[in-house]
Parts: C-alpha cells; sequence; structure tokens
C-alpha cells in the first residue's frame, strides 16, 4: 500500500516537472491574416454570401465552358471567373452537375499560378497546353470525384449549419453579393474590399497617445489598373503619432495591394480613419 | 456664368476621376507595432558578446513594459540581423517588412579595456528611415544605462514624450534587518542602499529638481523628516517637531514641501520650506489628515483624512482652503497620488481585507480598478511620464515592488525575493 502511495506520488511529481512545466520561453509568431470572405468584384449585387444566386443569365455565362479550347491561359478575363462560386449552384443536383463540373475545375488548377506570370512574358505559354493535354482525362476524373466529396461534405457542413441556425438557407431566395448592391457580380466592392483590407496595414497602439478621439481623413489615388498613385490627407487628426500611422498604413498598403477588378478609369476614395471601436 | 455653371456640372457627371467615396475605419488592425530589436553586434571583431545580450535585455524589457510593441521573434530574423548596416542604405529593409516589422533597432558595441561604446538606430521599416540614433560612450558597467536612455529615446521617437526608463526608484527594504532606504533602476537592477539608520525609514520622495530624496526616519526617537543628497551622501534633518513628521511630498516645483506634523496636538497637513521652515498649515480639522499630493499645478492638494469616519481621499484647494471628497465609494480609501499629467489620481482601496489600486479623476468621476487578484496593493505612485505605477504587494507572502501600466496592465516584479520591499517612490528625469 505504502509502495502504491509512493508510486503515485512520484509519478504525480514527474509529470508536473517533466510533463505541464512549459519548456522554455515561448517565442512569440508573427499572425498572419488571410481573407477568404471578401473577393471583391467590380459590379457587386445585393444579398449574402451563401444564398442560391439568380437564376438567369449567368450560370452559362460563368461556367466559360470554351476555356480548355481557347489555348491562352493568359486571358485576362479568367481570373474573374475563377473566383466566382460556379461550384455553387451544382450542390444541389448532384448526379446531372457531373459533367459540367470537371470540364471547368482542372482548369483553375492549372491556370491559376501561370496566369500572373503570362502576362508578362507569354511566349512560354505554349509549352503547359501540351502537358495539361494528356494528363485532363485522368486528372479531370480525379478531380471531379475529389469535387464531388468535397461538394457533398460542403452541402452537409452547410445543412448542419443551417440547422444549428434554425433557417434553412436554401430556402431563401437573396442572391449573392453584399448588403445594398445593386450589381451582377457575386462578391463585394471595392468600399468593403478597402475596407478589409486596409486596417491590416495600420498598426496603432493605444499607448502612443491617450486620445481617443482622433480622427483623419485621407484621399488615395488609384489609376487604372488599381495601383495607388497618391494619398492626400483631407484632414489631419492633430496628433503627429497618429497621422504617421495612417501614412505608414498607406505606403504599406500601396506596397504590397492593388485594386483587384479595377474600374476602367482612374478612381478616388476618401478613408475617414478613427478610434471609434476601439476600448482601452 | 450660366456657361461655366453647365460646364462645372458636366465636368461633375462625367469626369471619371472625380468619383469619390468614403470609407469609414474604426480601429487599428493591430493595436501593436511590430518591432524586431536585433542583437547588437561587435563594430570591431573579436568583442564579448556579455554587452550586446544585456542590451538586448534592457532594451526589450523597457519597451515591452511601454505596452507599444509587438516583437518580432529572433528566431525569424534573416540574414540582414548577422550583418553590421546601421545606416539606411545598408539596412535591408525588404527582409524585415516581409517579417512583418514596422520598426527595428539595429546596433553596434566596441569595448576597449573599460571603456564602452554603444551606437544605436530606431528605423522606421514602411518608410525607410531613421527616426533615432544614439551614440554613447562610458564604461562596460554603464551598458545597461545606456540601453535605458535610448529605450527613452524610441519612446520620445514615437510617442513624443521622453520615456521613464533612464530613471530610479526608491524604495524601504528589511533585507538588512533594519528598515531602510534602497535606490534602484526601473527595471529593478544595480540596487544601492542610501541610509544606514538601523531603525526605521518611510515614506521617501524625490525632488523634483534635483538628486535629492526625503524621507522619515525612526532613527532620533521621533518620527523626523530627514533630506539626503543621493550623490554626496550628505544628510539633513528638516524637520524634528515634537510628535510626527512624516509623508513629505515635495511641491512640483520643488520650493515648498507638504507633510503631516502633529507638533500642535492632532495630525494636520502643513507646508514648510526646503529648509525645514514653516510656511503655511494647511488643514484645521479633528480628524487625522495624512498622505498628501501635490496636483501638477500645484494649486490643490490630495490627501487622506477620517474626518466623515473613514479614511477617504480628499482634495484641498491650497489658496481658498475649501475642501471636498473625492473618493464616494469604498470604506478605506488611502496614499493617493496624482499623476503628473494632472488628469488622474490612483490610490488604494482597502475591501475584503486587502487593498487594490484605482485610479479617478480629479472631479471624482471615472473610478476605475487596476489591480485585481490575490495580494495587497498598495502605495502607488506614477512615474515622470504618468505613462506607469509603480506600488507594493505583498502577493506570495513578503512584500514587493512591482510597475505596471497606468491601465493596470503589464504588470511585473521588479525587487528582488528574499526581503520586504515597500514605500516606492518614482525619480523624475535623472
Amino acid at each position: 500500500m505504502v509502495f502504491v502511495s509512493f508510486a503515485l506520488h512520484l509519478a504525480v511529481v514527474l509529470i508536473f516537472v517533466f510533463g505541464l512545466l512549459p519548456q522554455g520561453r515561448r517565442e512569440l509568431r508573427p499572425v498572419y491574416y488571410i481573407d477568404l470572405a471578401s473577393m471583391p468584384v467590380a459590379d457587386p449585387q445585393a444579398g449574402r454570401p451563401d444564398a442560391r444566386p439568380e437564376p438567369g443569365p449567368k450560370a452559362p455565362a460563368p461556367a466559360a465552358v470554351p476555356r480548355p479550347e481557347p489555348p491562352k491561359p493568359a486571358n485576362k478575363p479568367e481570373p474573374k471567373v475563377e473566383p466566382k462560386p460556379i461550384p455553387k449552384p451544382e450542390v444541389k443536383p448532384p448526379p446531372t452537375p457531373t459533367k459540367p463540373a470537371p470540364v471547368t475545375k482542372p482548369e483553375p488548377k492549372a491556370e491559376a499560378k501561370p496566369v500572373p506570370k503570362a502576362e508578362t512574358k507569354p511566349a512560354p505559354k505554349p509549352a503547359p497546353k501540351t502537358e495539361t493535354k494528356p494528363a485532363e482525362s485522368y486528372q479531370d476524373t480525379l478531380s471531379a470525384i475529389d469535387k464531388l466529396r468535397r461538394d457533398k461534405e460542403m452541402a452537409e457542413l452547410k445543412e448542419k449549419l443551417a440547422a444549428l441556425a434554425g433557417t434553412d438557407g436554401r430556402g431563401t431566395d437573396a442572391p449573392l453579393g453584399e448588403m445594398g448592391g445593386k450589381g451582377k457580380d457575386a462578391g463585394v466592392g471595392h468600399y468593403t474590399w478597402l475596407e478589409n483590407v486596409i486596417p491590416k496595414y495600420w498598426n496603432y497602439s493605444p499607448y502612443l497617445n491617450e486620445r481617443l478621439d482622433l480622427e483623419a481623413t485621407i484621399k488615395i489615388f488609384f489609376d487604372r489598373d488599381g495601383k495607388l498613385l497618391d494619398y492626400q490627407f483631407i484632414k489631419k487628426s492633430g496628433s503627429d503619432q497618429f497621422d504617421q500611422s495612417l501614412i505608414r498604413a498607406i505606403i504599406g498598403f500601396s506596397r504590397d495591394q492593388t485594386l483587384p477588378n479595377p474600374p476602367k478609369e482612374r478612381s478616388n476614395f476618401e478613408v475617414k480613419f478613427n478610434l471609434k471601436d476601439m476600448k482601452k | 456664368m450660366m456657361r461655366l455653371s453647365l460646364l462645372l456640372f458636366s465636368l461633375a457627371i462625367f469626369c471619371p476621376s472625380l468619383t469619390l467615396a468614403q470609407i469609414e475605419i474604426r480601429a487599428p488592425g493591430q493595436q501593436t507595432l511590430p518591432l524586431a530589436v536585433v542583437p547588437f553586434l561587435p563594430l570591431e571583431p573579436g568583442m564579448p558578446t556579455e554587452v550586446a545580450r544585456e542590451v538586448q535585455e534592457v532594451l526589450t524589457g523597457d519597451l515591452d513594459l511601454a505596452g507599444l510593441f509587438s516583437f518580432v521573434a529572433p528566431a525569424a530574423f534573416l540574414s540582414d540581423a548577422r550583418r553590421l548596416g546601421l545606416t539606411s542604405t545598408e539596412v535591408d529593409f525588404a527582409q524585415w517588412r516581409m517579417l512583418g516589422a514596422e520598426a527595428v533597432i539595429k546596433g553596434g558595441f566596441s569595448v576597449k579595456g573599460n571603456d564602452l561604446v554603444l551606437e544605436a538606430r530606431l528605423y522606421d521599416v514602411v518608410s525607410r528611415r531613421l527616426l533615432t540614433g544614439r551614440r554613447y560612450l562610458g564604461k562596460v558597467e554603464d551598458a545597461r544605462r545606456m540601453a535605458h536612455s535610448f529605450a527613452d529615446q524610441v519612446m520620445k521617437s514615437l510617442t513624443g514624450e521622453d520615456g521613464p526608463f533612464n530613471t530610479r526608484i526608491a524604495f524601504i527594504s528589511n533585507r538588512t534587518g533594519h528598515k531602510e532606504l534602497y535606490l534602484m533602476d526601473v527595471d529593478g537592477h544595480q540596487p544601492i542602499r542610501l541610509t544606514d539608520h538601523r531603525s526605521i525609514v518611510l515614506n521617501p520622495d524625490f525632488s523634483p529638481v534635483s538628486k535629492d530624496v526625503i524621507f522619515t526616519s525612526y532613527k532620533g526617537g521621533n518620527t523626523d523628516l530627514y533630506r539626503k543628497e543621493i550623490y554626496s551622501g550628505r544628510e539633513a534633518k528638516i524637520s524634528s517637531r515634537a510628535g510626527l513628521n512624516i509623508a513629505g511630498r515635495y511641491r512640483p516645483d520643488g520650493r515648498e514641501i507638504a507633510l503631516t506634523l502633529s507638533h500642535e496636538g492632532n495630525s494636520e497637513l502643513y507646508l514648510i520650506g526646503t529648509d525645514g521652515q514653516m510656511h503655511k498649515r494647511l488643514t484645521d480639522n479633528w480628524g487625522i489628515d495624512v498622505d498628501p499630493s501635490w496636483s501638477t499645478r500645484s494649486d490643490e492638494i490630495a490627501f487622506v483624512s477620517d474626518r466623515q469616519g473613514n479614511p477617504q481621499v480628499f482634495i484641498q484647494d491650497i489658496l481658498k482652503g475649501t475642501v471636498r471628497r473625492l473618493t464616494a465609494t469604498g470604506r478605506y480609501n488611502a496614499t493617493p497620488a496624482w499623476s503628473p499629467k494632472g488628469d488622474r489620481i490612483a490610490f488604494s482601496r482597502q475591501e475584503g481585507g486587502q487593498f487594490d489600486l484605482y485610479t479617478i479623476r480629479p472631479d471624482g468621476s471615472d473610478e476605475r480598478r487596476l489591480t485585481f487578484g490575490p495580494g495587497s496593493k498598495e502605495h502607488p505612485r506614477w512615474s515622470p511620464d504618468g505613462r506607469f505605477l509603480v506600488y507594493s504587494s505583498d502577493l506570495g507572502g513578503k512584500k514587493a515592488i512591482y510597475v505596471m501600466r497606468a491601465d493596470g496592465t503589464g504588470s511585473r516584479r521588479i525587487s528582488p525575493p528574499g526581503s520586504d520591499c515597500s514605500h516606492p517612490a518614482w525619480s523624475g528625469k535623472w
């Protein structure tokens, strides 16, 4: 009995010494943000992201069946089509959409990476064409199966989610897009995109200045390609630290980002920065 | 005129670049500045690395307490961290940007005999410009002080206000068996004993204009007020009136001292000169009035009085003599400390047998509790920039000195273990 008690005590001590105590100093790792929710489009429509799309001419257009045939993967419009949730409509009729699905799926995969390079150097394109074609049938079958499996999983998840929320998302007719949108593309507008992306470049500590009522407005100018050309303070905050943090945010943003699906003409936006949602 | 209006109207409608919309961003993505503190490298080969380790430790500790920064993990540093490139053309900003850093501290040092040269730079990674840089010359044992000084520079360049890291904290400790006065760095290093009274020393306060400290001591059998010059070691008794001569606090201009005396019977607040001469009696009440603390403009004094039954914090107008009660809640509020910025008063409140720290606006509004959890926290005092508080806590048994940010976050113990440490006071710019 004494031996058992001793053994148990020893075990507890060993667990605490070797098992539970932290091994060395924990190092802080940088945090990376990936936004999967806000895919910007030029002309967002109203609605919510998980709703059924409007039954209209949209479906055939994005299907872009000719994609396999056109040998030029460097096509500009392609990126637009890729983000469109073509798979979503297919979720409902599982048996029939098997044919369109494989056709569209492999392409984005194969072309997604080459596209940006192809824009600058269109010459090396023919090579990938020949490589992809022989593998197409086998790869397509595999990816079709994979896609079907994922679609099924997704449908199940959605059902569970809808059940949890107490409503069935499939019953609503709300179109895809963002609140108040009136366009035709599924996604969010540039406003929403900028609203989501710029803060990621804005680092400001409340310990820099105790005032939380600071506010500044900056006008940012984009060229036709969506590149940030310039910025201009419309109204400064009165705090040098606050204004400097905004300049750093704009510079950082301009180095890493361009306006996706840029409008055809130059554009500008007024961005008002404040600390209304910040609590000390 | 009509044509001009028509032209402007047409332009407003058809000119594509006039498209304008307003976006509101209501909070930053991250509430800290990502900072990389690169280990300092020898300016010449063959230098001891001990200095670099010490500088790195001090800088990281100080800047972590500031709460402004999140630190890029040193394990992620790339080749630029191993290269002694201190000019803006030599720093590889792209590397630091890739690591997510918004600012980077780089530096070098050289040691010749006991002489140390330390060079430190703070760069803005985004705009690729030098924010501040310093070259320090001194002895090897000054390395920590140089690093504290550069941490102050970093604070100044980013916030516009000097940091408090190259200052000192006085405190009372019984490590010799008697309560004596000690001095230490803001991070608790390099403690030195200032008194050898072999009695009880209490309530230190720094002169705002010179490197003097006043304190109360029972050395002569009475509770007398002393002043000590820290560097010369000279000590003088300022007030030795019969009864209590306690809790002396320098006026912000250093010309007068407010303290509690009881030579007329009851414990009241008085103003005396730095030579001990009586200037003015401040309070006249049957209650016990103690722990004065000056407002920034020297026109008011916060103090503790039990004139309404329980100890509460009151504020007295020095010129008019009017008194108003500050704390409205709690049965026992004590040790007020007026922020050097003038906007808040820190104090301790006893509830459930334990003290915790609070701050309140001088008009009695916006009371905020700063400390929670076990341990009695007492004797709050502000850093000279009003960003931090030092206090004592008996968490874990013996009393120890802690520092934290003025909002109650980032609390850390700074006094060494093994003895009771209490009654801290934060010096002005050293």
